[in-house]
Parts: structure tokens; C-alpha cells; sequence
């Protein structure tokens, strides 16, 4: 059965179309929520939250039909807004066991226990008026743990934290994976360090799907296969490349040439046709590796081409 | 129920940040104040309709000086009220907290309901504790009258509940409308102040204050025939009915409002 599925979610403000006809489906694992700004993400997650009713359109979460049954959904799920505003005149513990009781958690290890998760228990004492934003994040995310979520969502988990906290959050989310199977939906414009977690990117565009699936079935899709060739005559490699139907884009970078290529083997013969036609010496050739940005500016060049 | 429970207890709390003791000891000291310079009529005062009522009744000086008195104490209390169902509602909805709320496993239902049971509870005792206090220092023997009649006792509470009720909705209604703390706390006490001057010049007393000086009184003291036989016609079904049918379309229209429209 499906974690999650949306069907043909609409969502209007007013006379503008937020979310034109979402749909995707999330299984088990960590799940990435991207796209530019005003794409729709936050408003894909408060639609899924039951926090604001669609115009048109179903969500099941478990199984189960939000908003209708967002009570029994909320139960086994965490989450964690977009810089979270949490009650200031309450300390961290006042503000877990408040979290705790509405969940049927309220012991007191189980709270202790998320709070050291998310490395905030050294401040549970204090007001979380006083917090900084990066501690508000944490007690944020200790909160999302109560409760032994099935599922937690996370917007921009890693906004107010520094680069440690960053690899810190990003470990915990991999070790709750993998440890206790925890799933996750994640909403990031951080996508370098989401790669490095999640298995599966839905591609939200002006309130559209533009694409979703495994990072390997996107690289291999979007990709192409860049490489960084160092010749002794640059110039006319880009020139000569210039005509080629594989070639997408060849451009001069730090003494090298960035070639964006469709097909390999027809590049790899080009490219040799090139060199012992033109007598030049190739130096290096490596192979660049198609990072989840790649992914996602080749996904947004493509839509923009069309 | 436990959900609900601790929702309310959760929100009494975060009202209790304000300096709740020291706010009322501050309105009794006003209370004594402005109830001695009234019985001693220095200055000018709300219209408090009972000044036309027939002289001669059985204790009614008493009853005069509990009615002033609580009638004075709510139009403090009011501000406590406005300032607590603003705070839980729009200042909640402007500042994200509403969001993060309404992501814990609870019904918008029970949750708007321990809100408003928070709200109102606040400025209800306080109004309570003011009038009883204030009672018990300016006049003794009205305490003793009060607690030696329960049924009359528990109609004043009635008549409280009810009247502070309407200033919650009021409030309630224009925080969840409007999103925005300022113009719902700034209109809510326009509105409420409003209604004071408006029953005095008018000499309407349809809605609180005026009404609940009046609604004390007749409630108190007249029985059903001679409240009828004194007040004929609108004026006085406005006094028994028109507060709580305002309160309950208020309120209706914020919970639906609440539960089924607010995109948070």
C-alpha cells in the first residue's frame, strides 16, 4: 500500500491557481518535495496536513482520507513547519510534554529521548523564548519525533542551522530511516545535501508536476552525461562541437571544455574523429558526476524550452 | 475530553502570562473607587437604566449598588477578555502558532471550543472575583443577601456568563475574520465601547454593558410577570433575548468559519 497518494489536488487563492492537478504517490523511505520558489511546496504539504482544504482533488495518507480522518492521520505523523514559531513562554520540556500528551506520549523518557535526538535536551529547561532559531529548529524537529511517527514532514529542516547542525539533522533523518524505518517527506531547497538522503524527488513547477522519480531514473533521464575534456586547442573543439546533434552544450570552463552530450559512443567517436583530424592532444577527460541541482536546472531548461 | 482538557489548560497558561493578580487587584482598586464616587454622584456615569425603576422595593438600594458595581467591573473585565481571545486567536493565526497547533492530532472542534472556554473562563472569574471582592469591602450585607438566596446567586453568575460571553464572541468573531491582531483588538473595544455610549445616549440598554446592569436587576428582583408588566414591548425581550442571539449567531459564524474555511 502507498504511504501517501494525491490525486489531482487544486488549490485556488482567490483567482490564482496555486496547485493545477498535483498528483503523485510516495512509498516507504525519504522523500524530496523541490522546486523554485511559489512552486506550490508548502502549500502541496499544508494540503496534505489537512491545515488548508483543496478546491478539488484527494489525498490518503495510510490509507486513510485527509482532511476527513486528519485527526487518526495526525497521530502517526510528525511535522516540522517552514521556520517553526513555537509558544515562547513555555520551556522546551513544558512545550514537549504539551506535544507528548495531544499524541499519547507523555512519558517522560520518550520526550527526553527525541529531545536528545534532535540535541536540544541540554535546553529543555529554558524559555523557548530565549532559544536562538537554530535551537527553535531543533525543539521544532524533537517535537515532529513524539509520538513514534510513522511519518514525519519536514519543511527546510536545515534553514536556520549552521553547516554542523546541517550534517547533523541530515544524519539523524538517514539513522531514523534506517534504524526505526521512520518515512520522510522533505521540503528543501537544499538539494545538495537532500541527495544525499532521499530516494525519490517529486518536481513541483508553478503548482505543476514537472517530474518525480528515483534520483537514478532522473539522472538518467535528465542527464546527460557531462564531461570536462582538456584539449590543446579548446576553441576549435567548441566550434567543431557546435555542429554536433549529440553534443547539447560545449563550453570553455577553467582551461577545460563542458560538454553536455545525449548519446556517449557517438560522442566518443566525434570526439576522436576531432582529434586525429586536428592532430591535437588530449590531455584529460573525466567524467562529471549529475548532482540532484543538475537535475533540477536541466528539468526547469527542458520545461522552459517547450 | 483529555485532548480537550489539556488544550484548555495549555491556553489558560499562556493567558496566565499576563500579570493576571495583579491586573485584578488593580480593577478592585478601581472598582472601590469608582463605585464610592458614584454613590456619592460626583461625577456623571453610564446610563444604568434601573435609576427609573419605582423606588420602594424591598432592598433595592442593595441590590442597586451590586448591579453598579458588577456593571462597572465588566466594562474592565471586558479589556481582559478582549485581550485574551485576541491573543488566542488572531495573534495565534498572525504569528504561525495556529499552524503549528492545528498539526497536532485534535478536531478543529474541540480545539476551537477549548479556546473559547479559556477565553471566556479568564474575564468570568475575574469578574467574579472583582464583584464579590468589591462587594464584600463597599457593602457586607449585599455578600451575605447574595449568599443566603443561592437561586438569586446563580442568576447573577448567569447573567455574568452571558455577558461576558458576548464580549468573547465579539472578539472571537472579529479575530478569526479579520487575521490581525491590531484590527481585531482595536475594533473589538470600539465595538464594545461603542455599545456603552451608545445605550447611555440612546437610553436602549439592548446590548452589555447597560443591558446587564438591567438584566442583574430584573433578574434579581422582579419576577418574570413584573419584569414583563415594567418593560413592555422590545426593550425588554431585547434585554432577555437579543444578547444571547447576537453571542450565538457570533460564535456560530466563527466556528464554521474556524473549522471548515481558515487556510492556515
Amino acid at each position: 500500500m502507498a504511504l501517501l497518494e494525491v490525486h489531482d489536488l487544486v488549490k485556488l487563492y482567490g483567482r490564482s491557481k496555486i496547485l493545477d492537478k498535483v498528483s503523485f504517490t510516495l512509498g516507504k523511505g525519504i522523500h524530496g518535495l523541490i522546486g523554485p520558489n511559489g512552486a506550490g511546496k508548502t502549500t502541496t504539504l499544508k494540503v496534505l496536513l489537512g491545515l488548508t482544504n483543496a478546491n478539488a482533488g484527494n489525498v490518503r495518507i495510510f490509507g486513510l482520507d485527509v482532511p476527513k480522518e486528519s485527526e487518526r492521520v495526525l497521530e502517526r505523523v510528525g511535522v516540522l513547519h517552514e521556520n517553526p514559531r513555537l509558544p515562547s513562554w513555555a520551556t522546551g520540556r513544558q512545550f514537549l510534554r504539551y506535544v507528548a500528551s495531544l499524541k499519547h506520549a507523555s512519558s517522560a523518557e520518550e520526550i527526553l529521548n527525541a529531545a536528545r535526538t534532535a540535541d536540544i535536551d541540554y535546553a529543555l529547561d529554558k524559555s523557548i523564548g530565549v532559544y536562538s532559531a537554530g535551537m527553535t529548529q531543533r525543539i521544532g524537529f524533537a517535537a515532529a519525533l513524539i509520538g513514534n511517527p510513522e511519518l514525519i514532514f519536514l519543511d527546510e529542516p536545515t534553514a536556520n542551522l549552521d553547516p554542523l547542525g546541517r550534517i547533523d539533522i541530515w544524519n539523524r533523518v538517514k539513522e531514523l530511516q534506517d534504524e526505526k524505518g521512520v518515512n520522510f517527506v522533505i521540503s528543501t531547497h537544499a538539494l545538495f545535501e537532500l541527495e544525499k538522503v532521499c530516494q525519490d524527488v517529486v518536481i513541483l513547477h508553478q503548482g505543476t508536476v514537472l517530474d518525480q522519480g528515483t534520483i537514478e531514473e532522473l539522472t538518467a533521464r535528465y542527464s546527460a552525461l557531462e564531461y570536462r575534456v582538456r584539449v590543446d586547442n579548446s576553441t576549435l573543439l567548441i566550434s567543431d562541437f557546435s555542429k554536433s546533434k549529440t553534443v547539447q552544450t560545449a563550453e570553455a570552463q577553467d582551461g577545460e571544455v563542458v560538454v553536455s552530450v545525449r548519446n556517449p559512443e557517438v560522442f566518443f567517436r566525434e570526439l576522436s574523429r576531432f582529434i586525429q583530424e586536428t592532430k591535437s592532444n588530449l590531455t584529460d577527460i573525466k567524467s562529471c558526476r549529475f548532482t540532484l541541482e543538475d537535475i533540477f536546472v536541466e528539468a526547469f531548461r527542458r520545461k522552459l524550452k517547450e | 475530553m483529555r485532548k480537550f482538557v489539556r488544550v484548555v489548560a495549555w491556553e489558560l497558561k499562556n493567558i496566565a502570562r499576563f500579570p493576571i493578580v495583579e491586573v485584578l487587584l488593580a480593577l478592585l482598586v478601581f472598582q472601590v473607587m469608582s463605585s464610592t464616587l458614584v454613590n456619592a454622584r460626583s461625577i456623571s456615569r453610564t446610563y444604568f437604566p434601573f435609576d427609573e425603576f419605582p423606588q420602594g422595593l424591598m432592598l433595592s438600594d442593595l441590590v442597586r449598588q451590586i448591579a453598579t458595581d458588577l456593571a462597572g467591573a465588566f466594562i474592565s473585565t471586558s479589556f481582559i477578555g478582549v485581550v485574551s481571545a485576541t491573543m488566542l486567536f488572531s495573534y495565534q493565526y498572525e504569528t504561525g502558532l495556529t499552524k503549528f497547533y492545528m498539526s497536532l492530532p485534535i478536531k478543529r472542534t474541540n480545539f476551537f471550543l477549548a479556546k473559547l472556554l479559556a477565553c471566556f473562563l479568564v474575564p468570568f472569574l475575574m469578574l467574579v472575583a472583582v464583584g464579590c471582592t468589591a462587594e464584600l469591602f463597599l457593602n457586607p450585607v449585599s455578600v451575605l443577601f447574595l449568599f443566603s438566596a443561592p437561586m438569586v446567586l446563580a442568576r447573577a453568575l448567569l447573567i455574568i456568563g452571558e455577558m461576558v460571553l458576548f464580549v468573547i464572541a465579539v472578539s472571537i468573531s472579529l479575530s478569526i475574520l479579520s487575521h490581525n491582531t491590531a484590527v481585531s483588538f482595536i475594533s473589538s473595544l470600539a465595538i464594545l465601547y461603542g455599545l456603552t455610549l451608545v445605550s447611555g445616549s440612546i437610553g436602549v440598554p439592548i446590548l452589555p454593558p447597560a443591558s446587564f446592569s438591567q438584566g442583574l436587576w430584573s433578574f434579581l428582583f422582579y419576577s418574570q410577570r413584573d419584569f414583563w408588566s415594567t418593560y413592555p414591548g422590545w426593550t425588554g425581550a431585547g434585554t432577555l433575548a437579543l444578547t444571547p442571539t447576537v453571542t450565538l449567531i457570533l460564535l456560530v459564524v466563527s466556528y464554521f468559519y474556524f473549522s471548515r474555511r481558515l487556510n492556515l
